[in-house]
């Protein structure tokens, strides 16, 4: 069976397993684009230069969803957002379970940046990996240049009552140059503690 | 020819290639004596010592073959001539904790060959950054042969392999290691970086994973510090080994 939910919605967005929902042709208009490549300035993920790239990034997705190591969710803005129904980006929460630590990313098209998605998306993916896959610990981390990220990524840890872990050099390599990349995480405890409240609808099947 | 120094030599210490240095039989016993007595010591323990002398076999085979394709270095680490127990005696319950069982782990007679534990530096050459690492056997803590081997590595990845970071890090509770890599990153003017939970996986993942705190000195660090001029890289006067290294002092 699937650990992780095939869809759920949030106040403002809806969730589907991304290799079931989106196809090569359709993944590639987005991940093969310039815009993309500005996207991914900051994200270990390289722009798509072909179909086949998108074919086998979808094939790898559903790999690892059925093994429990990665889930990659499309998102789509909910019926009364600008651009409802189209995709505006990827969720993933990364379970790496011998460290019972869920690892979270996201990239969103420019079109849907500064409306507050990514931090609505990050709540839903702390809860489902503390209530759903009994995680101890969610963790994110961003590039030194990366400031929106460093923006959103503060701003949920400080609401699930994280932290900022540190500093670690040299750890990530974009465009062949090491970057620094800087890491926070919340416990399981904190999360408690922080009693924040989640809207967050699951579906156990795609529809 | 590997990137990497086959010996090196410290004040008070110097290093050997361990595929060179080592056989399967010593590498064996040493593994399973360090083990046992660091998890008495500490419960800081992540490694298995090896289950029988064909696994230590393959084990130095692996580390010569990251230390030819220039992956991760590992050498030997021996007491010079004039430093206490160079001779290869036991060491003597006075001067430093040694195993309750009588055996003196790690302690080996074997002529100029005492062998003290094992340095290792393992590259991430796209990310142009080292990770240094030391086991060393329980009756030679405490003598700052730690700060000492780090020396050798910061040299050999700023000096020779022309790195920008080399890291280091202790699990959260562990203050020998602490203790001594705080002093060394201090020579170096380097830097703690932070304290990453749930960092290690234990027992393969059924235990609790363990936080780890981690620090860096960078190229310039090392340069503004003054590099470490008293480490020869490839001296040419190791002593050779002896015919026997496997016999044991005071095996029980």
């Amino acid at each position: 069976m699937d650990l992780f939910p095939p869809a759920f919605e949030t106040e403002r967005l809806r969730f589907e397993r991304l290799d079931a929902t989106m196809d090569a042709f359709e993944l590639y208009e987005h991940m093969g684009t310039d815009e993309f490549e500005r996207l991914s300035e900051h994200i270990s993920k390289d722009r798509q230069h072909h179909p086949k790239d998108s074919l086998d990034y979808l094939e790898e997705s559903a790999e690892k969803w059925g093994e429990g190591d990665r889930a990659n969710w499309a998102m789509f803005p909910k019926e009364g957002q600008d651009g409802s129904g189209e995709f505006a980006g990827v969720a993933s929460l990364i379970p790496l379970w011998d460290r019972r630590t869920a690892r979270l990313g996201v990239w969103l098209l420019e079109e849907y940046h500064g409306r507050g998605y990514a931090g609505e998306r990050a709540d839903a993916l702390v809860s489902l990996a503390f209530e759903r896959l009994d995680l101890e610990l969610v963790a994110a981390g961003h590039t030194d240049a990366n400031d929106p990220s460093r923006k959103a990524i503060e701003k949920y840890v400080e609401r699930w009552g994280g932290q900022y872990e540190g500093l670690l050099r040299n750890w990530v390599v974009l465009d062949d140059e090491p970057r620094d990349l800087h890491r926070y995480s919340i416990s399981r405890e904190e999360y408690d503690d922080a009693d924040a409240t989640v809207d967050l609808a699951v579906e156990e099947s795609l529809e | 020819m590997p990137v990497f120094p086959e010996t090196m030599r410290t004040p008070r210490l110097r290093y050997e290639r361990v595929d060179d240095a080592v056989d399967a039989f010593e590498r064996y016993e040493l593994t399973r004596a360090s083990r046992d007595a660091r998890e008495r010591e500490t419960a800081y323990v992540t490694t298995s010592p090896d289950p029988h002398p064909k696994a230590a076999s393959d084990e130095l085979d692996r580390f010569g073959s990251a230390f030819e394709d220039g992956e991760r270095a590992t050498w030997a680490i021996f007491l010079r001539p004039g430093e206490p127990d160079a001779d290869g005696d036991p060491v003597e319950p006075s001067e430093a904790p040694r195993a309750s069982d009588g055996r003196a782990d790690g302690v080996r007679k074997t002529g100029d060959r005492v062998h003290v534990g094992v340095a290792n530096l393992d590259c991430l050459w796209e990310n142009r950054r080292v990770h240094t690492g030391v086991t060393l056997y329980k009756p030679y803590w405490g003598r700052g042969y730690a700060s000492e081997r780090a020396t050798a590595l910061l040299t050999v990845a700023f000096e020779r392999l022309d790195i920008e970071v080399a890291s280091v890090a202790h699990f959260e509770g562990n203050e020998n290691s602490k203790r001594q890599i705080e002093k060394w990153v201090r020579r170096f003017g380097g830097t703690e970086d932070g304290f990453f939970r749930n960092w290690v996986p234990r027992d393969g993942g059924d235990s609790e994973p363990w936080g780890l705190r981690s620090y860096t000195i960078t190229a310039a660090d090392y340069r503004d510090a003054g590099g470490a001029p008293e480490v020869e890289l490839d001296p040419d006067c190791v002593p050779k080994p002896t015919d026997d290294p496997t016999e044991l002092e005071g095996s029980s």
